[in-house]
């Protein structure tokens, strides 16, 4: 198929979802109305049901773990596929010795600047992370965001010093394993409601009074295992690119 | 092609939001106010809250793709990698 059919066949069917689009969105209530019943329904009962004053996380984790566990799940692959696609291949090795480092590829030399502020900004950012992951079920936040928030920490901690000195510590390890340690947490949690003589991912654990810390029984362990899963993976996901750009080169023919 | 998707994504995150949007309405966190107050709708917002960092992991996958492909065949152009080479 030439280019220009293969146009015309796209501005076709670009019109008709165009259409149906159209459609779809006329028939929606207007901006600021809200009518549906599950919306109100949850807001009502969540609080007393669940001890749990975000809402949003009770929908998240309890009402529909399930859905929360296949995207972590997603996450999980994708972070998989990344590190597959990014090894090292056949006709290339990776090259940890800075000193026979291509002129032209390696990193630039961080000024003193970036270094004291990146490390003197890397404890807040910690306690911040930590702080959203753990009281995901009173105030918004949650492991997903204080995942990625915990995985800037390490961002600022790469961006701060030399990467390939870095290297000789080989985190690599300790990440992969949190990282299956947070996917695997979640179905732990999950299977713990089975045993418990409940449903999978039922909330089995003592509910607590709303708006402390332990409350809300399975959710904030729910809350440690993603933000564990998130942050690891992202963490992951810079080391590959990184590697990718400064360690990893073509093999030199013999 | 990423910076595509990139865009679909975040306008469907930005429908979902709408579509839950209630006017002179809080966010559903009862820490503070008390139980009954109007809200915004939760389901929606549990919806794109995962969305959200998912793409980002997807986007980056798309990514690892794309560098792949220059580093084999030197081009991003698509029309230039359209057959399939062992």
């Amino acid at each position: 198929m030439s280019p220009a059919v293969r146009r015309r066949v796209f501005l076709v069917a670009a019109a008709g979802l165009g259409a149906l689009l159209l459609w779809g969105l006329s028939g929606l209530p207007p901006f600021g109305v809200y009518l549906g019943p599950y919306g109100d329904v949850l807001n009502a009962v969540a609080v007393g049901e669940r001890h749990a004053t975000n809402v949003v996380a009770a929908v998240t984790f309890d009402y529909r773990g399930v859905d929360t566990m296949g995207e972590e799940y997603i996450l999980f692959a994708a972070v998989i596929g990344t590190a597959i696609l990014l090894r090292a291949q056949r006709d290339e090795e990776e090259q940890r010795d800075p000193s026979e480092a291509v002129e032209g590829r390696s990193a630039p030399p961080t000024s003193n600047a970036v270094r004291v502020l990146g490390l003197a900004l890397l404890g807040p950012i910690v306690v911040f992370g930590v702080y959203v992951v753990t009281h995901g079920h009173l105030t918004p936040g949650g492991g997903f965001q204080g995942g990625v928030v915990l995985a800037t920490g390490a961002l600022l901690v790469f961006l701060s010093g030399e990467y390939v000195t870095l290297l000789r510590v080989r985190p690599e390890v300790l990440i992969d394993a949190a990282e299956a340690a947070g996917a695997a947490g979640y179905v732990a949690v999950g299977l713990a409601g089975m045993l418990a003589g409940g449903a999978f991912l039922d909330n089995f654990l003592p509910l607590g009074h709303a708006g402390t810390l332990v409350s809300a029984g399975t959710l904030p362990l729910i809350n440690l295992a993603v933000g564990l899963e998130v942050a690891a993976g992202f963490v992951l996901l810079l080391t590959e690119f990184l590697e990718q750009t400064l360690v990893i080169r073509r093999r030199e023919a013999p | 092609m990423v910076t595509c998707l990139a865009v679909v994504q975040s306008s469907t995150y930005v429908l979902l939001l709408s579509v839950g949007f209630r006017r002179d309405a809080t966010a559903p966190i009862f820490l503070d106010v008390p139980v009954g107050t109007r809200a915004v709708d939760p389901v929606v917002s549990s919806l794109a809250l995962t969305d959200v960092v998912v793409g980002a992991t997807v986007a980056a996958l798309l990514l690892a793709l794309a560098v792949q492909a220059h580093k084999r065949h030197g081009t991003l152009d698509p029309e230039a990698l359209r057959t399939l080479r062992g």
